[in-house]
């Protein structure tokens, strides 16, 4: 396997995991808010909106800004 | 010799019942159920009945008139639904509510919407009027094998995300959790929707090393949040 098919896999990889975190954090924001922890709830919600960003900005890298 | 009056039409059965049948599921379990409760108004009730003999009303209305019975199933129907609503106040709180009943509810009004919608007629696509007559369009690419389970995964997600805003007791809360679950769920269905389709496709996706320098600065921030994170936990 070439350098260049390597780090593409390694960036699909790291794609979906920034997907998967921004749904996790999305839901564990979402379950704080249910357990009467706010704090927490934007903390959460917060990750999963950066987290959410940076994977589809992975797939535009040109259009996205640093 | 007179003409004899044309007979108006009524909707198509199926439309009618599409219509009918979740409108009046939704109205039993949203409406009317806590419209009868001991501690509701009396107007409550009458808004109620308003609300349902809107909605029967405009599905006895004749073929012609589509406009009006969309006018009065919809708007008629729903704003007599919201106002019985507003009258119940105190009865609607989220203490008060049988969370599944809530739900199943929920689920009766997304169908109601849809059954307002028109599917195609049944017959070959092409004799639709607004049909564009020529060869077949031959798609560039398939999807990849991948895509499937990140769009199965995204609409998994999201209706996680709408039944966890249920677990919210607070009222203002419960509103908040409402909205802040379905802005979620809309996001992840549309990044999903990103990612699914770009899986696979070579051509038009940078290198790997530029994507992953494209999210370096989102992924320092994401590290001292996790780490802000960690450091709060510690200290709790």
């Amino acid at each position: 396997m070439t350098d260049r098919a390597l780090m593409s896999r390694v960036a699909n990889a790291v794609n979906l995991l920034l997907f998967v975190a921004a749904c996790t954090s999305f839901a564990l924001g979402l379950y704080a808010l249910g357990e009467r922890r706010d704090l927490q709830a934007i903390y959460w919600l917060i990750v999963g909106g950066i987290s959410l960003k940076a994977a589809t900005d992975m797939l535009r890298p040109r259009a996205s800004g640093r | 010799m007179s003409e004899r009056p044309a007979i108006p039409e009524l909707m198509p059965l199926g439309e009618r019942t599409r219509v009918l049948m979740p409108g009046l599921y939704a109205w039993l379990l949203t409406v009317e159920l806590p419209a009868l409760s001991r501690g509701a108004r009396p107007l409550s009730r009458v808004t109620a009945l308003l609300a349902l003999m809107a909605l029967v009303s405009a599905l006895l209305m004749a073929g012609g008139r589509i406009r009006l019975a969309r006018a009065l199933g919809i708007y008629g129907f729903v704003g007599a639904c919201a106002l019985t609503w507003a009258l119940l106040g105190g009865e609607l709180s989220p203490a008060r509510l049988d969370r599944i009943r809530a739900a199943a509810g929920s689920l009766g009004w997304i169908l109601y919407a849809f059954g307002w919608g028109r599917i195609r007629s049944a017959g070959p696509p092409e004799d639709a009027p607004n049909a564009v007559l020529g060869a077949p369009l031959v798609p560039r690419s398939r999807l990849d094998r991948r895509a499937l389970p990140i769009a199965a995964f995204a609409v998994m997600a999201a209706i996680g995300f709408e039944a966890l805003a249920f677990r919210v007791d607070r009222p203002e809360h419960a509103v908040l959790a409402h909205a802040t679950a379905t802005a979620c769920a809309l996001l992840v269905l549309g990044a999903s929707a990103t990612i699914a389709l770009r899986q696979g496709t070579r051509s038009d996706v940078a290198s790997g090393t530029t994507r992953l320098n494209a999210v370096a600065v989102r992924g320092a921030v994401l590290s001292v949040l996790f780490g802000l994170g960690l450091v709060w936990a510690a200290l709790k």
